[in-house]
């Protein structure tokens, strides 16, 4: 079984606008599947569905089996997903606010406990983490939500933009720390990001995505063979002129 | 249910550290309600207190042995001082303050003792800064005088008719006030029972409808809030369903409401109160609660209940409704904008309700007022009063069957993602606007 399975997906907003014009690819369990492309490309409209946060207009989306529009409920049970522009709450401080997340998933106190230990390790804040959210500064949010979204060792992360806003180190230590996971606690990760550096570093597989069409998929190393690219953004610029 | 209570906890620890509900709602209620009263009931005291020191300025232009004994009185009075003038001419030049000036023209003892009535003249001082205590100066120097002239005509009467006792001639009969009420005659003043029915004909339907309105304010701007620190997306894609999501902010709402509003109430109870007692010492010391039950007065424990249910569901639909429209607004101004649709519907018929007979208006407004739910509040308010179960019943018959559709409704709602997430719904009732 597929850990994610999209078929012919068309999404057409209100207005006419048409954000995606049939897409299909295929997840493996355990894999990290990269989705890139430019801004407007689709790829947030495509992790929404997934998410089960907008229905599609046509087409067909599984997580593990599990329709995203019929069986929405049982799809949230498996997903754990990090919106690109997503906020906490600041009122909160960083420890309450992963408190709050974690009881959603189990109300074992030991296992509460190991989540948000789990949670700490990840965003490494320190004693941060018992001050409001609201004196944090946007990497710092960044690192809490995705502590966040591993914490409960999810079977599919779908990740939008992980690292955005985050500096070069920050940025590099999460991208470990989402290698690592993947690796260590089998999760599949759906990855989208327009940074080509990021996903060439992290994915198994990626997907090139552009005006809402699939315009490549493979690995890197084979795409960047197919397109004669020394690295992904070559491979992207050769792909969208094709 | 422990997903509904974490939700529940993080509403209200969220809307508790918000400065605007705990600083502006909360802590201004309870500390400048009370500073405000200690500033007025000190001042009102002060103002009225025998205790305060007087200066009279006295002109006797009369000089005769009457004019003389009001000097005298006045001067044997603790915490009065009188500063003798000889004409009006030297009250131009006084060099020390005084509170008032009287002056006791001339033929003030020959009018009295020739028959008719004779004059004195009093000026207290005005200062714009005194502005609040210069009405109870007045009304002090007026009681000594009064009580001077009291003295006089004791003395006159005396001199006349030395075998009769002037009290009976001043005052031939007292008044004994009471109230009449169902059939009953009852030995109680009338402003006692009003001094007493103020908490429940004023503050009570007061505070319900300033609980409706501060829940409306702050479940409005509950879904908003979340658009705007971008937290909304993750919380829907948490595995609970939108209706615990949607049950979640409405208690939450619900108990901030009930806090906030309460801290307000107590604030002002206090103030009313305060102000009341320092103006007048309380009457109604001496009347039981019993009393006023017994005459049907109060609410019983019956319509207490009928009223707590009508109060309960106009806070779910408020909030409900609040909740959904709040949710098609992308900031937390223009959620507060959007909420506004829903005073005049609660404002306007409470008003009708509360201030007007219902049954003076004509049948189309008044099955106009009857149908919008929020009247049945105000109308509830009154029925408890008089414990009339029939209206009170029906009200809540009423709203509950309103709070099912909204409550129905807004589920319903709130399990359409696409509409919580995004605000196209608004966006295209505003284009048409």
């Amino acid at each position: 079984m597929y850990a994610i399975e999209v078929q012919d997906l068309v999404k057409i907003y209100e207005g006419g606008i048409k954000a995606l014009r049939g897409v299909s690819f295929n997840v493996m369990p355990g894999e990290i599947f990269g989705v890139i492309g430019p801004n407007g490309a689709g790829k947030t409209t495509l992790m929404r569905i997934i998410a089960t946060l907008l229905k599609p207009t046509s087409g067909t989306v599984k997580v593990l089996g599990h329709d995203v529009v019929h069986e929405a409920e049982e799809v949230r049970k498996i997903i754990s997903y990090l919106p690109e522009e997503a906020g906490a709450y600041p009122n909160l401080t960083g420890l309450e606010y992963l408190t709050f997340m974690a009881k959603f998933y189990t109300n074992n106190e030991k296992e509460l406990q190991e989540m948000i230990r789990n949670a700490a390790r990840i965003c490494n804040l320190g004693k941060r983490l018992y001050d409001r959210i609201k004196s944090y500064s946007k990497g710092m949010v960044r690192r809490l939500l995705v502590a966040r979204t591993l914490m409960m060792k999810p079977k599919i992360a779908l990740l939008d933009e992980p690292t955005s806003g985050l500096d070069v180190l920050h940025a590099l230590y999460i991208r470990n720390v989402i290698r690592n996971y993947a690796k260590k606690f089998g999760t599949t990760v759906l990855l989208s990001s327009h940074n080509m550096l990021e996903v060439d570093y992290l994915c198994d597989r990626v997907a090139i995505i552009n005006k809402g069409r699939i315009i490549a998929i493979g690995n890197p190393e084979e795409l960047k063979e197919k397109y004669s690219a020394a690295n992904l953004e070559e491979v992207f610029a050769k792909a969208v002129r094709q | 249910m422990s997903a509904l209570r974490n939700l529940v906890s993080k509403e209200i620890k969220e809307l508790f550290r918000d400065p605007k509900i705990l600083i502006g709602m909360i802590l201004v209620s309870i500390i400048i309600f009370p500073l405000l009263s200690k500033l007025v009931t000190y001042s009102v005291k002060s103002s009225t207190s025998l205790g305060r020191h007087f200066t009279i300025g006295l002109v006797d232009e009369d000089q005769t042995p009457l004019s003389r004994s009001l000097r005298e009185y006045l001067t044997a009075i603790k915490n009065v001082d009188v500063i003798m003038y000889a004409s009006t001419s030297q009250i131009g030049n006084l060099t020390q303050e005084v509170t008032a000036i009287i002056i006791i023209p001339k033929g003030f003892q020959a009018n009295i003792t020739s028959g008719l009535r004779a004059h004195i003249k009093v000026y207290t001082t005005f200062k714009p800064s005194s502005i609040f205590s210069q009405g109870s100066k007045g009304t002090f120097l007026t009681s000594l005088l009064k009580a001077y002239e009291r003295y006089l005509s004791v003395l006159l009467l005396h001199n006349v008719a030395p075998n009769v006792n002037p009290s009976t001639i001043l005052e031939p009969f007292n008044i004994k006030e009471g109230i009449f009420i169902k059939g009953k005659l009852i030995d109680i003043h009338p402003y006692a029972i009003s001094q007493l029915l103020i908490n429940y004909y004023f503050i009570l339907p007061y505070s319900l409808l300033l609980l409706l309105l501060v829940s409306i304010s702050i479940s409005a701007t509950a879904m908003a809030y979340e658009k705007e620190r971008k937290t909304l997306e993750t919380l829907l894609t948490l595995p609970i369903s939108r209706v615990t999501i949607f049950l979640g902010k409405l208690i939450g709402s619900i108990i901030v409401a009930l806090i906030s509003s309460g801290a307000y109430v107590l604030g002002f109870t206090y103030y009313i109160r305060s102000i009341m007692n320092a103006v007048q010492a309380p009457i109604s010391a001496g009347i039981s609660r019993e009393l006023l039950l017994k005459l049907g007065l109060l609410p019983t424990k019956l319509s207490y209940v009928l009223l707590s249910i009508v109060i309960l569901m106009a806070l779910i639909s408020a909030i409900s409704l609040a909740l959904s429209l709040g949710a098609f607004a992308e900031s937390v101004q223009s959620a507060q904008s959007i909420s506004g649709i829903l005073l005049p519907f609660i404002m306007i018929p409470w008003f009708l309700a509360t201030f007007v007979d219902p049954s003076s208006l004509s049948l189309p407004v008044r099955l106009l007022l009857y149908a919008i739910p929020f009247t049945h509040v105000a109308i509830a308010t009154r029925a408890a009063m008089e414990n009339n179960y029939l209206a009170l019943s029906i009200a809540a018959l009423y709203l509950a069957i309103f709070t099912a559709i909204i409550l129905y409704l807004t589920a319903r709602f709130f399990s359409i993602e696409e509409k919580v997430l995004s605000s196209q719904l608004f966006k295209r009732w505003r284009r048409k606007s």
